[in-house]
């Protein structure tokens, strides 16, 4: 089976965005069978090229590890087109594309004459979609953004952390993936209008959004509204605190690491039956859990003090309790699960050679995922100029002096 | 001409519990499908686990705080799937839907005899959708995880956390709204798809899957390093000042992010510290990352005598990447949220008016379902029957009464 038989196949994506959330949103369009043009700035590339940790600790545009992932499997051109001499080589990849996804600040794309109306007119089924920390329109629309305020501003900082500390930004960059996610989503979305419309779209995704519509408003509005004040981060424990509901879900230490521990709403009595711990099944304790909870971490502990993670793991589930082990990234790179499913699969590059890589989430029972390398920056500038745009080698060799190649 | 919704006449059978499922749902839902949300016979499991307070009025079932937030703009009919004649109901509701999704552990489907090629006999070109926590297959495919496990069997727990300090959790249920969201993208390609080639297909999305994919970058820098990635709670790896820093108020933060050593001059103008800005030593970060103490002091000393708002403000308007630590009554009161008209609040007949998020996109040309509240217990069930299924009273009359398709939630039976 090959790619043809994915679900994006034919769909050609003009990528001119940069950094991690436009390197996502595309990332899951060219998982699910699109083809992806990244368009870079020359000698740049990506700014996620400039972002560590890099191949032996050398830094350069083809080492960066969150490059090499995002960008795994689409093609690269070098074209600045911000610049003037860009404008007419953009205006025809637009009118080729499916799909244009840009990251500029609001108003740039109108400022250069790329608005989607512009871009739409000769290719009225273009789909647009512009991918920014606040949104095209609104008071915050013009702030400076990053992972970290989008992160903050959605309130999901507030819910993170320990109590008696302040808050905390999750691993990662969750905001600009969750950003990249949900522009992916709606661009599928308006694929399917344009099936039955023959018009194209211009969506406006806001990261700040997006992680806000990634936590669950009974945590937060919910409760507010309920008790008249703010709810707050509770460690590692959900954020609902009412006396009567249910407990464990959380963070604890065992002989050898961390384990999750949760109760199983099918299985109430598990926890106490696991442990051999009858407290833990205890009418009193059961009724209100969640205001019991010190007393079942400290119960809980007791038993785990004497079980590695794996013996954790294994015991619980064996008898339906979801437990799980906390992982260090080391051990889910070779664990007996993604094993079996080969999640991880090797590519090699031709700078940093054969590594292995997440492949992607979408297991789709028809087709294999194309396990290929990320590009070199502007590594398809032939391929794409010459020979699919037509442009004389003289014309581009021109650019390139000018630096818009 | 009226805008339409991106997914208007699509169905959907939806026998997902929980969080994850019923978030993808609630997502195509919005975006305009039809959502049967098939429901246990016994009411809502979720409210074991977040069951808001105690109620003396009766119906609880239908003031599930979760429950009536991620099933938002649904239809719901209940239905005994260990029946005969329930499985039967069911499978008429697939052959005239497009797509099931279901989230139960691997085996519960085999075990009802509803699996994708029992329920593609009846619905040649049905798309399947099963999201298990940890995969259909494997040697951990019955394990049993909610999504806070999959973040810990995932790595985002060990990579999030203060410095030095133990795994943590983000948020409340992350891992579940991030792999709910991965399922509503995946369910629309399998309808792309559909729609060029006229087929259907089982597709399959797990949590932990999702989970690991928006960390992917982690896996391949410990290749190159060898080593585990170090928590460093707020801080970034490259850019300084980087993190958070308290304001005026109580439990009142500001996010400050400084990306460039220009930025870096800007920071120390508008917190009117010439000291640091006069400062030669700092002007570079790697200089400025030895200095930490010192600038975070001169930085607090100045935001603690303001509120996070004003901070925000001030800093805005010179350029630098700021933005509050908000809280509920803050994203509530926001000017910003409110002229983007990001929030939805509906009202619901039991459970009273509640706010929720809506959606994190805007289309121009189409348009979506908000303002849809859940449904109540079963609510639908009759018109599902006598309408959809054409069936007629003295049927659903026998149905009703063996709890096969209840009005009211019935005791549970454990097995």
């Amino acid at each position: 089976m090959g790619k043809s038989e994915l679900a994006l196949s034919g769909i050609k994506v003009l990528d001119i965005s940069s950094g991690y959330a436009g390197g996502y949103c595309t990332k899951v369009l060219r998982d699910l069978g699109a083809d992806v043009i990244k368009v870079e700035i020359p000698q740049i590339g990506d700014i996620c090229r400039s972002f560590g940790p890099f191949f032996k600790n050398e830094p350069s545009v083809e080492t960066s590890a969150p490059h090499l992932y995002l960008n795994a499997g689409k093609k690269s051109i070098t074209l600045d087109v911000t610049n003037p001499e860009a404008k007419d080589i953009f205006l025809k990849l637009c009118t080729e594309s499916d799909i244009l996804v840009e990251n500029f600040k609001p108003g740039l794309m109108s400022q250069m004459g790329f608005q989607y109306e512009e871009l739409s007119t000769p290719n009225p089924g273009l789909i647009m979609c512009s991918l920014t920390y606040f949104g095209q329109f609104g008071p915050y629309s013009h702030f400076e953004g990053s992972d970290i305020v989008s992160y903050a501003m959605s309130g999901y900082m507030h819910l993170t952390g320990d109590e008696d500390k302040e808050p905390m930004k999750a691993g990662g960059r969750q905001a600009e993936y969750q950003c990249g996610l949900a522009g992916s989503m709606s661009i599928i979305a308006a694929l399917l209008a344009r099936s039955v419309s023959g018009h194209g779209d211009h969506i406006d995704v806001s990261a700040t959004e997006a992680l806000t519509s990634t936590f669950d408003g009974v945590a937060y509005f919910q409760t507010y509204h309920k008790t008249g004040s703010d709810p707050t981060r509770a460690g590692t424990r959900l954020i609902t605190r009412e006396p009567t509901g249910a407990y464990p879900s959380t963070l604890l230490p065992c002989k050898d690491g961390w384990v999750h521990v949760h109760y199983s709403p099918s299985n109430p009595e598990g926890i106490g039956f696991l442990t051999g711990n009858e407290r833990l099944a205890d009418d009193e304790v059961m009724s209100r859990m969640r205001e019991h909870a010190d007393e079942i971490d400290g119960l809980i502990t007791e038993w785990l003090r004497d079980h590695t993670r794996e013996e954790v793991q294994t015991l619980a589930q064996e008898v339906r309790v979801p437990f799980t082990m906390v992982q260090s990234i080391e051990e889910i790179l070779s664990d007996p699960q993604n094993q079996h499913r080969n999640f991880f699969a090797p590519i090699e590059h031709q700078v940093v050679g054969k590594m292995s890589y997440p492949t992607s989430p979408f297991r789709l029972k028809t087709a294999e995922w194309e396990a290929l390398p990320a590009p070199i920056l502007g590594q398809n500038n032939h391929e794409i100029y010459e020979k699919d745009l037509k442009i004389r080698a003289s014309k581009i060799t021109d650019l390139k002096t000018k630096g818009v190649v | 001409m009226p805008k339409s919704t991106p997914l208007a006449n699509i169905r959907i059978a939806d026998l997902t519990n929980v969080i994850a499922g019923p978030v993808a749902t609630r997502i195509l839902g919005h975006m305009g499908a039809e959502i049967l949300k098939v429901e246990l016979p016994w009411g809502r499991a979720i409210g074991n686990i977040a069951m808001h307070g105690e109620d003396e009025e009766g119906r609880a079932y239908n003031k599930v705080g979760t429950f009536n937030e991620v099933n938002r703009a649904k239809k719901s009919i209940a239905i005994d799937l260990t029946h005969a004649t329930g499985k039967e109901v069911f499978k008429e509701i697939v052959s005239v839907s497009d797509i099931v999704i279901q989230n139960y552990s691997p085996r519960v489907m085999g075990n009802l005899g509803l699996t994708y090629e029992d329920l593609r006999a009846v619905k040649p070109d049905l798309i399947m959708v099963s999201m298990p926590a940890l995969g259909l297959e494997g040697p951990w495919s019955n394990y049993i995880s909610f999504g806070p496990g999959t973040d810990a069997l995932g790595g985002l727990s060990s990579i999030t956390g203060y410095k030095n300090g133990r795994p943590h959790k983000p948020g409340n249920f992350y891992a579940d709204h991030n792999s709910g969201f991965h399922v509503a993208t995946g369910i629309m390609a399998a309808l792309f798809r559909r729609y060029k080639t006229g087929e259907g297909q089982h597709l399959e999305i797990v949590l932990r899957e999702a989970t690991m994919s928006v960390i992917g970058e982690y896996f391949i820098e410990y290749q190159f390093t060898g080593k585990e990635p170090k928590r460093i709670g707020n801080d970034h790896p490259v850019f300084y000042p980087h993190g958070i820093f308290q304001c005026k108020g109580d439990d009142s933060w500001i996010a400050i992010s400084v990306e460039s050593n220009q930025e870096w001059q800007t920071l120390c103008e508008v917190i009117e510290s010439t000291e640091l800005k006069n400062d030669n030593d700092l002007t570079e970060v790697s200089s400025r990352r030895l200095n930490r103490e010192k600038i975070e002091l001169e930085i607090t000393d100045w935001t603690k005598s303001k509120s996070n708002k004003e901070v925000m403000d001030l800093m805005q308007t010179r350029g630098i990447r700021a933005g509050i630590v908000a809280k509920a009554s803050d994203i509530l009161s926001d000017p910003h949220v409110s002229e983007r008209n990001y929030l939805d609040t509906v009202e619901h007949p039991d459970a009273g008016e509640y706010t929720s998020p809506g959606l994190p996109f805007k289309f121009t040309r189409s348009s979506t379902n908000l303002g849809m509240r859940a449904p109540m217990f079963s609510e639908h069930s009759l018109p599902i029957l006598s309408g959809l299924l054409a069936k007629d009273m003295s049927t659903i009359a026998s149905l009703i009464e063996k709890g096969t398709t209840p009005l009211e939630p019935i005791d549970r039976v454990y097995s």
